[in-house]
């Protein structure tokens, strides 16, 4: 059975009213045999970055472009994921220097899930989050460290970028899994247990699992992200991707 | 039959808001007891505070009038803006004689502007110290609690200079400056020393203009209000309204 994919980016209300854009990146396709492999890439450009529209959408291309290459060994160890990292970091260096500006200009976070029909590899740099579904539970992969101050996250713009990206394969199949950045951290996890909210997860899948045409919601689910319960919570950026198969 | 909305019953975790500290850190010496507006009739009797010689009047605005209103324009201010409200936490510690904790860290909706009386000394040194423990006590209290935080500001105001010992605090500020362990912000009124001001700020202080506290605090719960709702990569960067409405500079 192959993946049915609902992916969306809100700007935060915050930015509207600097009239500034969505610094919230998304890409994700399917392919391999029978399209039975799905990669979902996120990115959320630095507030500060005068770039970070560009650097978090250029870094989501490249991952889409270069990660078939990496695929199906490569990706699951340390190594080759870092590689991958490596090289859509390169790319963000080269497009820096094109434009005339620091490379701290394109900064951004970075989350990628790659799932194959029996095992999957996930990374992340900075903050945000990949949960999964599992039967009734949701994991979050790796839980949000933050660095000391609410407002600091790490990018994959940094000099020591190695040291931040986080790793795990994983030998299983996986059916349902969903990826967003911090905008949502605060509304789908829940910090007192350090665990995915499952009040959030549950409905989300369900909904695109019970629908006949995917298609039909993806306006509701635009409505869903910038709609006043959330925006009352936040004003951040709002990226969120989920998939079920 | 009603229609369900499409993800109308995704629920939303809820979880603290991350706390943005904040320590007022305020001089009521005797000093403060000036009055600098509507002064009332001249008693013909003088009085020694902190270190000066002033004439008596029956009443008048003094400086601890407008700073005192100044605080409920703070208050006001940050109510107006309701994440601000959630996440902004208040400490008011002045130091006139001796050195009090008048408010111990509150969120703004519990925030109650205080109504502060001058006299005394001016124990600077000792009050910065206690300003900086507050600070790093309440981080504690926050990673104890799983509570996110943005970095402290320590909002210090004076109109004098030490009359303790200072040159601890001072180290004890360019050291939490260089960590960035908190923001340490001087305002001098008229009268202050800022050559010892200069010696304890890393950044440099301003110098309130006739007696805007009114003006000055509301640009702080603006400036509060902006750190509270930044982001990730805006540490460094949050841009803070100019303080030339209040601060010559």
């Amino acid at each position: 059975m192959g993946w049915t994919v609902l992916g969306e980016s809100v700007a935060g209300t915050a930015h509207r009213s600097r009239k500034v854009p969505c610094q919230d990146a998304f890409r994700f396709r399917t392919f391999g045999l029978s399209g039975g492999w799905l990669m979902i890439a996120v990115a959320d450009g630095a507030g500060s970055a005068s770039h970070s529209e560009t650097g978090a959408t250029l870094a989501c291309e490249e991952f889409v472009r270069r990660v078939e290459a990496f695929v199906p060994d490569e990706l699951f160890t340390r190594d080759g994921m870092t590689a991958l990292f490596a090289e859509v970091r390169n790319a963000l260096l080269a497009e820096a220097e094109r434009l005339n500006v620091h490379p701290r200009e394109l900064a951004c976070t970075a989350l990628l899930a790659v799932v194959g029909p029996a095992s999957a590899a996930f990374a992340q740099l900075g903050d945000g989050a990949i949960v999964l579904g599992q039967g009734q539970e949701y994991r979050v992969v790796f839980w949000p460290e933050p660095a000391e101050y609410a407002n600091a996250t790490d990018f994959l713009t940094d000099d020591s970028f190695r040291d931040w990206i986080r790793f795990e394969p994983v030998t299983d199949s996986i059916t349902e899994l969903a990826v967003f950045t911090d905008g949502l951290q605060r509304l789908a996890l829940d910090f007192a247990n350090r665990t995915a909210y499952p009040g959030f997860f549950r409905p989300l899948f369900s909904e695109l699992r019970a629908a006949a045409d995917p298609e039909s919601l993806v306006e509701p689910f635009r409505s869903f992200l910038d709609s006043e319960r959330i925006n009352e919570r936040t004003d951040d950026d709002k990226t969120l991707v989920f998939a079920v198969r | 039959m009603a229609e369900q909305q499409p993800f109308g019953d995704v629920g939303l975790a809820s979880n603290p808001e991350p706390r943005c500290p904040c320590v007022l850190l305020l001089d009521v010496s005797g000093s403060m007891a000036e009055i600098v507006a509507n002064a009332g009739q001249d008693t013909g009797q003088t009085v020694q505070q902190d270190g000066k010689t002033y004439r008596v009047v029956s009443g008048g605005t003094t400086r601890i009038d407008l700073l005192n209103e100044g605080l409920r324009s703070y208050h006001a201010d940050l109510m107006g803006d309701s994440l601000a409200a959630q996440r902004v936490e208040v400490s008011v510690i002045t130091f006139g004689g001796s050195v009090q904790t008048v408010i111990p860290f509150v969120t703004a909706h519990e925030f109650t502007p205080p109504t502060l009386v001058a006299n005394g000394e001016t124990p600077m040194g000792a009050a910065i110290l206690q300003a900086i423990e507050a600070v790093e006590e309440r981080k504690r209290l926050y990673k104890q609690n799983g509570l996110h935080y943005y970095r402290p500001w320590i909002f210090f105001i004076t109109d004098g200079e030490p009359t303790d010992a200072w040159q601890t605090a001072a180290a004890k500020v360019r050291e939490g400056e260089k960590n960035k362990k908190f923001a340490f912000f001087a305002v001098g009124v008229e009268g202050a020393n800022f050559d010892i001001l200069r010696q304890i700020s890393v950044r440099e202080p301003l110098h309130l203009k006739g007696y805007s506290f009114r003006e000055m605090f509301v640009w702080l719960s603006q400036s509060q209000r902006s750190v509270s709702h930044s982001n990730p990569g805006q540490e460094d960067q949050v841009k803070l309204a100019s303080p030339a409405g209040w601060a010559s500079l």
